[in-house]
């Protein structure tokens, strides 16, 4: 997923308990360089932005 | 001015960021600390760790000496009628909510502000309305952050008490006409809070010539530690000012009369300084101000125009890219902001430029959440900040350049 989908996913009703500061995704960006850095998941550039991804899948 | 001289100052502009040389131009969010200003805190915590205008034993003594210095050099930094007239705070944020909170406004009247305000420069003063049921009205900036002066002067009436207006913008750059919105305000009986967190490290600032009734500063901006703030005031506007804070340092006596606890307060600006204080920050924010003035804020201005016209124009030639703020140099702080149409998110070109290049720079709504609504760009979309100070140089504009040439050709 690019960097701003998901920041439009977070600001969904059902996600509002779990993001802070959705609205001007610092946070989401602080928390998703955090879980790179651990290898939990990766990034990429490309046509768009970021893309997302767990580490292992496809 | 020796920039190459002044960069040996910060050591941290020597680091390598993923294999390349530090570019920061993120100045407008945390400006970088020369060694000048790490020495006197050091000082202060190797040599006099004391409290300040408590203790009467040596250490004590210099405490108290160096803190009344630093609040000195603030003072004679924006040319204040009296260095009493500077209070410490922990920020411009912190100076804002205390006049907010804090000054005497009549029943019924009028606050104005706009919306090319930092939130702490309209949110403090949103909820002072709320609180004491005043009105508030919002002057609109243009899309390029200037304004139209005959919105002040419709807007500004004779039941308006409080202005609080940014003096320059954190998002386009823009230096609001702070001498005609005062002659305004106070030919109709208002008072003008003036938000210089961005304006007082990058000009010279002279609060007596302005006429302002307030300023808020923030030290981390302007070389000095963090946590550290000041708000000026007139000194008859202190005095007549409800307390902000209470406790210790702030009274002359505390009698216990017929069962009852009555203070007797000191004037400003023990007044507004309850507890103890950033001795250490205090210290830290006058060996900043004489940084500053020992290389001069005129010389320092027109160092940051020249960057600022090297990276507008450069900016300018690229595909892809739009620019907020207005052109003109002369009314503009050394901050551009922009957004880059082949990537989906601010955050993306911060990203990149930083893990790809080693340039830092700010992305995000950077608390002016209502600009960037009135321009149509939600917060989460944000824009790209990128800001100059005196230790930038040419080599840092290029640097960045070549990573936005380089984002673009990716992102596309």
């Amino acid at each position: 997923m690019l960097t701003s989908e998901i920041l439009e996913t977070a600001k969904q009703p059902e996600y509002v308990d779990l993001c802070a500061d959705c609205a001007g995704g610092d946070a989401f960006i602080a928390a998703a360089n955090q879980l790179a850095s651990q290898g939990l998941i990766a990034k990429k550039f490309g046509k768009g932005g970021y893309r997302w991804h767990l580490v292992g899948a496809k | 001015m020796d920039v190459a001289r002044i960069r040996e100052d910060f050591p941290v502009l020597k680091r390598i960021i993923n294999g390349h040389p530090l570019v920061y131009l993120d100045s407008a969010c945390m400006s970088l600390k020369p060694l000048q200003v790490l020495a006197a805190m050091r000082e202060y915590y190797e040599q006099y760790p004391a409290c300040a205008g408590r203790s009467i034993h040596k250490l004590g003594e210099e405490a108290s000496n160096a803190y009344s210095a630093a609040r000195a050099k603030i003072a004679d930094f924006i040319n204040t009628a009296e260095p009493e007239e500077c209070i410490w705070t922990r920020n411009a944020t912190e100076s804002l909510n205390m006049v907010a909170s804090s000054v005497k406004l009549p029943k019924g009247s009028k606050i104005v502000t706009t919306t090319l305000e930092h939130h702490s420069g309209s949110l403090p003063f949103v909820e002072r309305a709320r609180r004491d049921g005043l009105k508030i009205e919002i002057i609109e900036a243009k899309d390029d952050g200037t304004f139209d002066i005959e919105d002040w002067k419709r807007v500004i009436d004779t039941n308006t008490s409080l202005i609080s207006v940014v003096h320059s913008s954190n998002v386009t750059g823009t230096v609001a006409p702070m001498k005609e919105i005062v002659e305004i305000a106070h030919d109709r009986g208002a008072l003008v809070m003036s938000d210089d967190a961005q304006y007082a490290p990058h000009h010279p600032l002279d609060v007596q010539d302005l006429d302002v009734d307030f300023s808020a500063i923030s030290v981390h901006k302007m070389c000095g530690p963090t946590g550290v703030g000041v708000l000026y005031g007139k000194m008859d506007l202190l005095k007549s000012m409800d307390m902000f804070l209470v406790g210790g340092d702030t009274v002359a006596d505390v009698r216990y009369v017929d069962g009852k606890i009555v203070p007797e307060y000191l004037p400003p600006p023990e007044k507004f300084e309850a507890g103890l204080q950033n001795y250490a920050g205090a210290i830290g924010a006058g060996a900043a101000a004489d940084y500053l003035q020992s290389i001069g804020m005129h010389n320092i201005e027109l160092h940051e125009r020249n960057l600022l016209s090297f990276v507008l124009k450069s900016l300018k030639e690229m595909d892809n890219l739009t620019i907020f703020g207005t052109d003109d140099i002369s009314i503009k702080t050394g901050l551009v902001a922009f957004m880059v149409s082949t990537v989906n998110t601010a955050h993306d070109v911060a990203g990149y430029l930083s893990d790809s290049y080693g340039v830092m720079l700010r992305s995000g709504a950077h608390c002016t959440h209502p600009y960037h609504y009135q321009m149509g760009i939600p917060p989460s979309k944000g824009t790209n900040r990128a800001s100059v100070y005196l230790y930038n140089n040419r080599k840092d504009v290029e640097a960045f350049i070549e990573g936005l040439h380089a984002l673009i050709e990716a992102s596309s």
